[in-house]
């Protein structure tokens, strides 16, 4: 028998071509995408469902004739075939055939492009995200709250922290507008049930709109990779009713107006995965105190430097040099009148920060 | 297969065919082609973030003086046309004026270079403008600094010609290297032009 | 019948001419011979092909389970970031650049490249800049920020700011190097296709993979620099106090990312052309009749490689910062010339008479492969699907598609293939069957459900995941398959030891092939041929053999679209 009159790969092949259509058509009924829960994921989702047909057919025709060449023009003897070099009919053919198919899709894609990017000149809600190694924070433009005397109201703003992603509100069915902006390197806003993704670049503001079209909690995270702890970027939206939405946010400007109701701990912080384990600290007024801080981060620096107003610019009272952990260091802090002190990691300034409550 | 015997002995690799170019010409192209796109990034840059600036230059970037690059880009031009003739002296088979021509080249070329150094030392020292003055400083100290390397390179690669023409390397008919210095040396020219006309001129 | 004799005294170290031998490793370290220079090429990037491979392994291993397991995130970064740059510019891209080494002179009738000397250098900077480029782990790390290194990160380093340490400065020096030696390379390839053909070989009568092999490094050479351009400033705003991509200083972040994909997009065809070239010139052989459509192949490379400059800011289309549809539509039409090779290949094979050696089945594997990548990237060709897609696993199915289903199985069936010319043995068909379907297996068990999990959602460059996706399942589906493939380059690796220590050679032409390369012994002698055969299409030598077949055999054609005769 000669060397090309093999016989076992011919059925293999078969059985491989087999596997593979049942593959596919078990994934095609599906498409395997998300349906979209946005007004503007939903004609995202229908192109997609175009080009996965098209491509599902494509492949089924073009793997169909490289499966058909392979079993039905197998070597049997040692005559040349017909020596043909072309076909100017069927070249031009393969040639304009996919040209138009490439071109609709093109066609369809302008068309999705246009609903995805549209902006609203009157959105309900607006959202200025800003991204920094490794969480976010969330900025309600317009929904103020009032802190203190003498002090300016601030619009709300949700912060996250690694151990403690933030979990945002946002009303079905309304306009909300995003700005996004970073304080450092680039990441990417990420919903992937929102069909949507858009890079946070700093020196550059970014900015969207989407209409959430049924309620539910969505999942996000970073999708440009920014660092160690880029896989960690997790943030969480609440999809919920006008109503549900207003009870949210008048909950939250209270609970950021009030005091500290977080600090379950009083007198302690702990640093851990480059993150504090709370943002707010309450302490009584006029006392002096110890405050023990905890760094459970093996080998990477951290401190607590304590400031005299609302941020970083108002000067330290109190400042040790960081130190690598795992270890815990005594703070005495002096007697301080009733106010917000912020704090921070002097390694860590944007991810690592919190407000020192005193009443 | 007699004639491609023949065929292939006569054909001598590198040799040109009739109305081809030499290799080591071809070669000097293909490397210029390549260093004229390491160029379009550098000049692509300078664009994109000009265009993206509100003023330009920015805020406190001093006067680049435009008549003293002037000058280095007259020095430069003409040590192009000194080049082209020298490369016409050596297709006659004269190998006097090919040295004559390559040492006033040669010259016009190390004085540029001495001006730009010069240049840099004033910018530097004086208004205190340097390659961490933002992203002018980068772009113009950048840009001038790999093109001043290329002056550099080309220098030197004539000071072997030179070398080799002093002792009666090159005639009417082999003279490759010649030719292949000259157009590296003109394309340092048109470089310089190009940075000139940006850098200086339009700003 | 051989053209040129076989010297008993001719070895393939030593110059017989010149009467005495050279010390073997003292030979290879100084030979400007293509033919040893290509061989260097090959061991030297397939052995970084193991290393990135190893890699891989790792990054497959952790990611099997939800939780750090054994590579951290620091580590972890480390190993993606090494991954890619080893794989792309220390494996595919040299790799190819030494097939085309060895064969493209020969391919032409020439004696050897237009610059030997310069061939040396280039391939001398590779190992150099792999090098350099490991270093990196002697001196407290690699680069981390994923084989693109985009700044503000590639510049602050990946653990916060002011982390930046020596690992991302010595990623640029050794591309530089690596970059200075492809460019090298592509004044040499072009120049050698352009100058030193055989008499008789007009262009239109090239092999098709010297075709490919010029479009190629034409975008090697317009491309790389601009490259290099980036990585200067790279280097400049992390050591000299530049501030191109610092927004603070008046910089432009997203500019990196303009310039590097400007080169890293034709790269990307720098990285499948030639291998398109090895199937062109395998399939015709094993399917006993010409490529199909011959011109149109010349123009439909020449086509992607043109429109291969205009489609960069694809990779960018979340940026927000980019015109949607002038790329969109470049992205859409470059399917239009691959779709037309696709036809020609398979009409190569339509009405012929089929072998399937291991060369064979290596290179039907591509077409099946690399189509699924070519149609997974019409996806991303989309602006609101690709918002969906970026940076998600679906991205990663589709590079591996197009670099392993494609290039790889390129390299492989090049490698089988010539092998009986570089040594004068035919590796063991067995042990290549078994390695093309263990490949096959472990390749599509590890990448077709990557498509899945972008779909689902999971982003790429992520050292751990969350439990409550569902994601660990296909997670170790992907791992057992990233197993097999390790497993099956064990027969490979065999059958290579095994075929080099054989006594008996094989015939010097084994395979009846169309091209030169085959009308001088396995292997040929230092100067390649000693005469050539009368050369009137783009298969000289099959021609030669098949002069009377072909003669009864009228041109089936309804009119034949090449200038064959």
């Amino acid at each position: 028998m000669r060397r090309w009159q093999g016989k076992g790969t011919g059925s293999r092949l078969r059985g491989v071509a087999l596997a593979l259509g049942g593959a596919l058509l078990l994934a095609g009924c599906s498409g395997g995408s998300f349906p979209g829960a946005t007004e503007q994921a939903k004609p995202v989702h229908h192109l997609y469902m175009i080009l996965f047909v098209v491509a599902t057919a494509i492949f089924l025709l073009v793997e169909g004739l490289i499966l058909w060449a392979v079993l039905r023009y197998r070597r049997r003897d040692d005559a040349l075939p017909p020596q043909f070099h072309g076909n100017n009919l069927l070249e031009v053919g393969w040639t304009l055939g996919p040209f138009v198919i490439v071109a609709v899709l093109f066609a369809l894609s302008f068309q999705v492009i246009s609903k995805v990017d549209a902006e609203a000149s009157n959105p309900a809600v607006t959202v200025n995200v800003t991204g920094f190694q490794w969480q976010w924070e969330f900025t309600y433009a317009g929904e103020k709250v009032k802190v203190e005397q003498g002090q300016p109201p601030q619009d709300l703003s949700i912060k996250g922290t690694t151990t403690k992603p933030p979990q945002i509100y946002l009303p079905v069915g309304e306009t909300i507008h995003f700005n996004e902006q970073s304080k450092d390197v680039i990441h990417s806003l990420y919903i992937p049930e929102f069909l949507f993704k858009r890079d946070l670049i700093p020196g550059h503001t970014n900015s969207f709109q989407i209409t959430i079209s049924k309620p539910g909690v969505y999942h996000g995270q970073c999708a440009q990779f920014c660092g160690l702890a880029h896989g960690q970027m997790h943030f969480y939206i609440h999809a919920v009713s006008r109503p549900q939405f207003d009870a949210w946010l008048a909950d939250q400007k209270k609970k950021a107006a009030s005091g500290c109701p977080q600090d379950t701990t009083p007198g302690q912080i702990v640093a851990k995965n480059t993150a504090y384990d709370k943002d707010c600290l309450a302490e009584p007024a006029n006392k002096p105190f110890t405050l023990t801080f905890d760094n459970q981060d093996a080998g990477v620096p951290h401190n607590v430097t304590i400031f005299n107003g609302r941020d970083a610019k108002s000067g330290a009272l109190l400042q040790q040099p960081p130190f690598p952990g795992p270890k815990i260091e005594k703070y005495q802090v002096r007697a301080l009148k009733p106010g917000r002190y912020f704090y921070h990691c002097d390694v860590h300034p944007n991810s690592m920060t919190g407000t020192l409550v005193i009443q | 297969m007699a004639a491609s015997d023949t065929a292939l002995r006569d054909h001598a690799p590198g040799q040109p065919r009739p109305g081809g170019i030499s290799s080591s010409l071809l070669g000097m192209v293909l490397f210029i082609a390549s260093e004229v796109m390491f160029f379009g990034g550098l000049f692509g840059a300078y664009f994109t973030i000009r265009a993206a600036a509100t003023t330009w230059p920015p805020q406190g970037t001093p006067e680049l003086s435009a008549p003293y690059a002037a000058i280095l880009t007259t020095v430069l031009v003409s040590s192009s046309g000194f080049m082209q003739l020298a490369v016409n002296a050596i297709r006659r088979g004269d190998q006097r004026w090919l040295v004559r021509w390559l040492t006033v080249t040669l010259t016009l070329g190390v004085i540029f270079l001495g001006m730009q150094g010069y240049d840099y030392f004033s910018l530097a020292n004086h208004e205190g403008f340097r390659l961490s003055s933002g992203v002018f400083g980068s772009l113009f100290y950048t840009m001038t600094g790999f093109h001043g390397a290329h002056v550099f390179g080309g220098a030197a690669f004539i000071s072997i010609v030179l070398l080799r023409a002093r002792s009666g390397q090159f005639t009417a008919r082999y003279h490759d290297t010649v030719e292949m210095a000259s157009y590296y040396w003109h394309f340092v020219d048109v470089v310089w032009i190009g940075l000139f006309s940006t850098l200086y001129l339009l700003k | 019948m051989a053209i040129t004799e076989a010297r008993p005294e001719a070895s393939p170290s030593g110059s017989p001419a010149l009467g005495y031998q050279r010390h073997p490793i003292w030979e290879w370290l100084t030979t400007t011979n293509h033919k040893k220079i290509g061989i260097m090429y090959l061991v030297n990037s397939y052995i970084f092909f193991g290393v990135a491979g190893l890699m891989a392994m790792f990054i497959r291993t952790e990611l099997a389970q939800p939780g750090t397991q054994f590579f951290n995130e620091q580590q972890f970064n480390e190993l993606f970031t090494m991954h890619g740059t080893t794989m792309i510019f220390l494996f595919v891209i040299p790799i190819l650049a030494g097939f085309a080494n060895y064969i493209v002179p020969l391919q032409i009738g020439a004696l050897d490249m237009a610059f030997p000397r310069v061939n040396a250098l280039s391939f001398w900077m590779l190992p150099l800049g792999g090098v350099i480029l490991y270093s990196g782990y002697l001196v407290g790390g690699t680069a981390c920020a994923g084989w693109t290194e985009y700044p503000p990160l590639s510049e602050q380093g990946c653990t916060g700011a002011g982390s930046a340490g020596l690992g991302a400065d010595l990623w640029v020096v050794a591309l530089l190097l690596i970059g200075t030696s492809s460019i090298l390379g592509a004044v040499n390839f072009i120049t050698t296709i352009f100058n030193m053909r055989a008499p008789g070989m007009t262009m239109f009568r090239m092999p098709m993979f010297c075709w490919t092999v010029l479009v190629t490094q034409l975008l090697v050479l317009l491309a790389t620099p601009v490259f290099a351009s980036a990585l200067v400033m790279l280097l400049i705003d992390r050591n000299l106090g530049g501030s191109f991509f610092d927004p603070a200083k008046g910089g432009i972040a997203v500019m990196w990312q303009n310039i590097f994909w400007f080169y890293s997009h034709p790269a990307v065809y720098v990285m499948v052309l030639p291998g398109m070239g090895i199937v062109s010139e395998i399939l015709p052989v094993f399917s006993r009749k010409p490529l199909f459509g011959y011109k149109a192949f010349v123009f439909a490379t020449a086509g992607i490689g043109a429109l291969g400059f205009s489609v960069w800011a694809h990779h960018m289309f979340a940026t927000g910062t980019v015109l949607l549809p002038f790329f969109s539509l470049m992205t859409f039409l470059i399917a239009v010339p691959t779709g037309v090779k696709f036809f020609n290949w398979i009409s190569t094979m339509w009405k012929g008479k089929l072998t399937f050696t291991t060369p064979m089945l290596f290179a039907v594997g591509f077409l099946s492969m690399f189509l699924i990548g070519g149609i997974d990237g019409v996806f991303l060709a989309s602006p609101p699907v690709d918002f969906a897609l970026h940076d998600t696993y679906w991205v990663i199915a589709h590079l591996h598609y197009v670099l392993f289903g494609g290039s790889v199985f390129a390299v492989y069936a090049g490698f089988y293939y010539w092998f009986p010319k570089f040594t004068g043995r035919k590796l063991n068909e067995g042990l290549g069957k078994l390695h093309f379907w263990l490949q096959m297996i472990g390749f599509n068990l590890t990448f077709f459900p990557m498509h899945i999990l972008g779909l689902l959602g999971m982003p790429r460059r992520v050292q751990d995941y969350l439990p409550l996706h569902d994601w660990t399942g296909i997670n170790q589906l992907q791992t057992v398959g990233a197993y097999i493939i390790a497993v099956s380059t064990a027969p490979f690796l065999a059958n290579v030891v095994m075929t080099l220590r054989r006594k008996t050679r094989d015939e010097e032409n084994p395979w009846d092939a169309n091209t030169l390369e085959w009308a001088t012994t396995s292997p040929p002698p230092p100067h390649n041929f000693d005469s050539l055969p009368e050369i009137h299409s783009e298969r000289p030598l099959f021609d030669l053999h098949h002069a009377d077949e072909l003669a009864v055999h009228a041109d089936a054609t309804t009119t034949s679209t090449t200038g064959a005769h």
